[in-house]
């Protein structure tokens, strides 16, 4: 009977594992391993898309600019067509400064939704914890605090095609980057929430 | 000797540059404003063609955008952009009507001061009739061949989005030929109005949403 439970608990806890990697093959993380994310580190494009926004049947569109301004930060900032400034943002090793918003969107759970979102899309670079792989991706797994990012990378071309954010249990959200130019500009990039609805999408402007 | 040519010329452009503004006086202040609010009565319609240009210090390039408006009196607006996306906003009944690329949507005004705030400052940029002072700290000043005033909102609303906006007038015409709208970090959007047409009939149905 005891083993009975110990195998039923056992169960149940594989059950609740993420799924993001399940039917992967796992295999062992080399010294040279490093998760990358080109699309927004070269600091003489000015990265300008336009975001169209959707929180809750909300919708929100813009111009949204993001820039590498120093060797470790990005700023970023999201205009009405307008030109009025809704938020701007700077991001450096994984910490934040907001230089202005408005009061519409200065709520803690929209701006530790952005921020958490924007500071994954911009992180460059990031140390492997895991390594896995299937006929289509190689997928690197990094550890920040107590959430997991694990990036896919396409086998026919290198390239990164998306980030699934996750908890040891639940994906949290995922980035998607498509339509990735010779010069490593992203060209469609959009943000799905699991468990809130919300979703980002950039499609970058030609100036 | 051509060195020195060469910054004297530079130092005179300079100077000239600097000398272009000029503070107007009491009366010509007067005569501008009338002049503005008298044109501004008579231009039942308004159309276009205008640029915008926002200005944001850390991006290498201006972000361009470009299309029409159309001005009908006293507050129908529409803001028509081709570039560098297909997106317009009418401004009618109290309503913001936007269509972004096909998908539409409106705004209720009435309930949403910082959009309202916006229309009766573009209604009453575009038209030229923003010389109130309740509104607005005031100076006005020539430039060559336009005037130029410069307002400083008293409004909390609109002062957090813009702590100053600039609108040109021609010296002829007394239509509105630009307007900046900065904002307190100095980045700004300016926009340039060509080809003004006044009082050319504008069909209703550019104003459906």
């Amino acid at each position: 009977m005891r083993y009975l439970i110990i195998s039923a608990v056992f169960l149940l806890l594989l059950g609740c594992k993420v799924t993001t990697v399940k039917d992967f093959t796992k295999s062992d993380v080399t010294k040279k391993d490093v998760v990358s994310n080109p699309y927004f580190s070269n600091p003489k494009v000015d990265y300008v898309y336009k975001a169209d926004i959707s929180v809750y049947g909300n919708d929100f569109s813009g111009i949204l600019v993001l820039k590498k301004i120093t060797s470790q930060k990005h700023r970023m900032v999201f205009t009405s067509q307008f030109g009025s400034t809704f938020f701007d943002i700077e991001f450096e090793n994984g910490s934040y400064k907001i230089n202005s918003i408005v009061e519409q969107l200065d709520r803690k759970i929209i701006l530790n939704t952005l921020i958490n979102d924007f500071s994954l899309v911009v992180k460059e670079e990031g140390t492997v914890a895991e390594r896995f792989y299937n006929k289509q991706y190689n997928v690197l797994k990094n550890q920040d605090d107590k959430r997991s990012n694990y990036y896919f990378y396409d086998l026919s071309d290198v390239r990164l095609q998306k980030i699934v954010n996750t908890t040891k249990r639940r994906e949290k959200f995922s980035i998607y980057f498509k339509d990735v130019s010779e010069d490593l500009i992203a060209k469609n990039i959009r943000i799905d929430h699991k468990n809130i609805r919300l979703t980002i999408e950039l499609n970058l402007l030609k100036q | 000797m051509l060195r020195f040519l060469l910054f004297s010329c530079l130092f005179l452009g300079f100077s000239i540059l600097h000398a272009q503004e000029v503070e107007l006086s009491a009366s010509e202040m007067e005569t501008l404003k009338n002049n503005v609010s008298a044109t501004a009565k008579q231009s039942r319609t308004i159309i276009n063609t205008f640029t915008q240009l926002k200005h944001i210090d850390f991006l290498s390039n201006d972000i361009e955008s470009s299309g029409d408006l159309y001005f009908k009196s006293p507050n129908i607006i529409k803001w028509s952009y081709d570039k560098p996306y297909k997106y317009s906003v009418i401004f009618k009944d109290k309503k913001l009507f936007i269509n972004d690329a096909g998908k539409k949507s409106d705004i209720n005004l009435a309930s949403n001061k910082v959009f309202k705030k916006l229309n009766d400052l573009i209604a009453k940029s575009v038209s030229g009739d923003m010389m109130d002072e309740t509104q607005f700290e005031m100076s006005f000043f020539r430039n060559n061949n336009q005037y130029v005033v410069k307002l400083s909102p008293k409004d909390q609303t609109l002062k957090k989005m813009f702590t100053r906006i600039v609108l040109s007038f021609g010296s002829k015409n007394y239509l509105v030929s630009s307007v900046k709208l900065i904002e307190a970090s100095g980045d700004y959007t300016l926009i340039k109005f060509q080809n003004e047409s006044v009082n050319k009939p504008i069909p209703d149905a550019v104003f459906n949403h």
